[in-house]
């Protein structure tokens, strides 16, 4: 039996283009064990945010911002490890280390996101950058990333847990509600009612 | 793979390093001018959590000292502990003053509180708000008052109001929103504030106030700011404020020096911009986006 780390592409490249795939082939495939295997995406995950905040503050990598952007970011992958937990239900046979790992191997889209929001800021002079990933540019974008990602998560309950599509969609709604709520109100808290309401009466 | 995923580690680290070494605060000695203290300001600073911002407060102290800006005011949206955390990072670290304050974020309109002790409810009208946050002896700013915001503002308010953001980086992005500014503080004729709206993204002090206090004290920022001795200059080098200080800072070489500083980097070519910035960044910027492309094809 194959392993995820026999091919020369990462867990996020097999996945990112061909969800459905990716994640039928590596449901039959075996994990490396251990801690560290189910850790190793998440801390991509969370590396690659902090060196984007890096990058937009200051223009450069400084550990100085990123070690405690690794810290907040944490919290994120908290969430995302409570709302998996909730959504396991009726597929406790996969270990919950492979599952976790496995649902954040389909983050590639947004480590790819990632990456171009930083590229922008660090190669264009500021005013072309707020103009580029302002709302009216990167909204668009934003708005993309959620859907292919939304694909990606719904492959990822199909085929990993094994369910029926419409199990799947289900579990993708619980997994956003659970898990982009409380991030929403973490990192937005303070003005997310008068937002909603100006959203609401415009 | 193994070799790739090591060449990506390889990139990462002379990133870290090189990005790390670079990491300098710039420093300039304290300007005096028309017997006043020259303070560079940033008066609408967000950080995380609760503001859509990813630094901390202390993060935030941090950047400020290395942007060369005197003062901050941290302005969580609708809260003020996260400014209040700031400031005691900032007098333990012997940073630069840090003003306690808070973005009125409301459905209708945004408003700037300064040196408040207590949060300011979203839910009050303009003018309540306003005396609310002269009741704590703070100071109120309409925060980048572009059109839709007007209605917010009547007559009452706007004789309350002790300034106005002249200049916001959104006046890079739109520029209809910042005539929409300036139309405002014509109307207005008080404080000039230049603020970048910091979130995280950008340059923290890339649209700057330069505050003629008597100190670098809360208490004499605020009352610099009520008495309208600001200057703003965007980066093309127009100017507003009080047009006395205006003068003064034309004719001083050392604030045009400062200024030349503040404001880069300048417009023009994206390209020559960018090789300007030092070897050191240059290898963190290309090694570091290399490292993490790779990081994600290959690890």
């Amino acid at each position: 039996m194959s392993t995820v780390s026999n091919s020369l592409w990462s867990p996020e490249m097999q996945i990112m283009f061909r969800p459905a795939a990716a994640y039928q082939r590596l449901a039959g495939t075996q994990s490396p064990a251990g801690k560290w295997w189910a850790m190793k995406r998440p801390l991509i995950f969370i590396f690659i945010l902090a060196c984007t905040v890096s990058f937009t503050a200051t223009g450069r990598l400084t550990l100085r911002l990123i070690i405690p952007a690794m810290i907040y970011a944490c919290i994120e992958i908290l969430i995302q490890a409570l709302a998996l937990a909730a959504t396991r239900t009726g597929a406790q046979k996969l270990p919950f280390s492979r599952a976790f790992a496995l649902y954040f191997a389909g983050f590639g889209p947004w480590l790819f996101w990632f990456v171009a929001f930083a590229a922008i800021w660090i190669f264009a002079l500021p005013e072309h950058a707020f103009r580029w990933t302002g709302p009216r540019y990167d909204g668009y974008v934003i708005a993309a990333f959620v859907f292919w990602t939304a694909y990606v998560d719904f492959c990822f309950f199909r085929y990993i847990f094994q369910i029926t599509p419409r199990n799947a969609f289900l579990k993708l709604l619980t997994q956003r509600a659970i898990s982009w709520i409380p991030a929403a109100i973490i990192f937005g808290g303070g003005s997310l009612w008068p937002e909603i309401i100006r959203s609401l009466t415009r | 793979m193994t070799s790739l995923r090591w060449l990506a580690i390889t990139f990462v680290a002379i990133a870290l390093i090189t990005g790390t070494l670079s990491d300098r605060p710039r420093q300039t000695p304290p300007l005096m001018l028309g017997g006043y203290r020259v303070i560079a300001a940033d008066f609408h600073v967000h950080s995380f959590p609760l503001s859509w911002a990813t630094l901390a407060p202390w993060d935030l102290v941090l950047e400020a000292e290395r942007q060369d800006l005197d003062a901050i005011a941290i302005t969580g949206h609708n809260n003020i502990w996260t400014a209040e955390v700031g400031r005691r990072f900032s007098q333990w670290i012997g940073g630069p003053t840090v003003l306690i304050g808070e973005e009125v974020v409301t459905p209708t309109h945004h408003l700037l509180a300064l040196g408040i002790n207590q949060t300011v409810s979203w839910r009050l009208p303009t003018v309540e708000a306003i005396d609310e946050i002269h009741r704590q002896n703070g100071v109120a700013i309409a925060a980048h008052p572009m059109a839709q915001y007007r209605e917010s503002y009547n007559a009452v308010a706007m004789s309350k109001l002790d300034g106005s953001e002249v200049l916001h980086p959104i006046a890079y992005v739109r520029p209809r929103a910042y005539l929409q500014f300036q139309d405002f503080y014509a109307r207005l004729n008080k404080a000039a504030v230049g603020d970048s709206d910091f979130h995280g993204l950008g340059t923290l002090g890339i649209c700057r106030t330069y505050v003629f206090s008597r100190d670098n004290s809360p208490d004499a920022i605020l009352e610099a700011l009520r008495a309208g001795r600001t200057v703003v200059y965007d980066r093309d080098g127009r100017s507003f404020g009080n047009p006395d200080l205006i003068r003064l800072t034309q004719q001083d070489p050392a604030f045009q020096a400062r200024l030349e500083m503040d404001r880069a980097p300048l417009p023009g070519p994206a390209l020559p911009r960018f090789f300007e910035s030092g070897a050191l960044v240059i290898l963190s910027r290309l090694a570091g986006l290399a490292g993490l492309l790779m990081l994600i094809l290959f690890a």
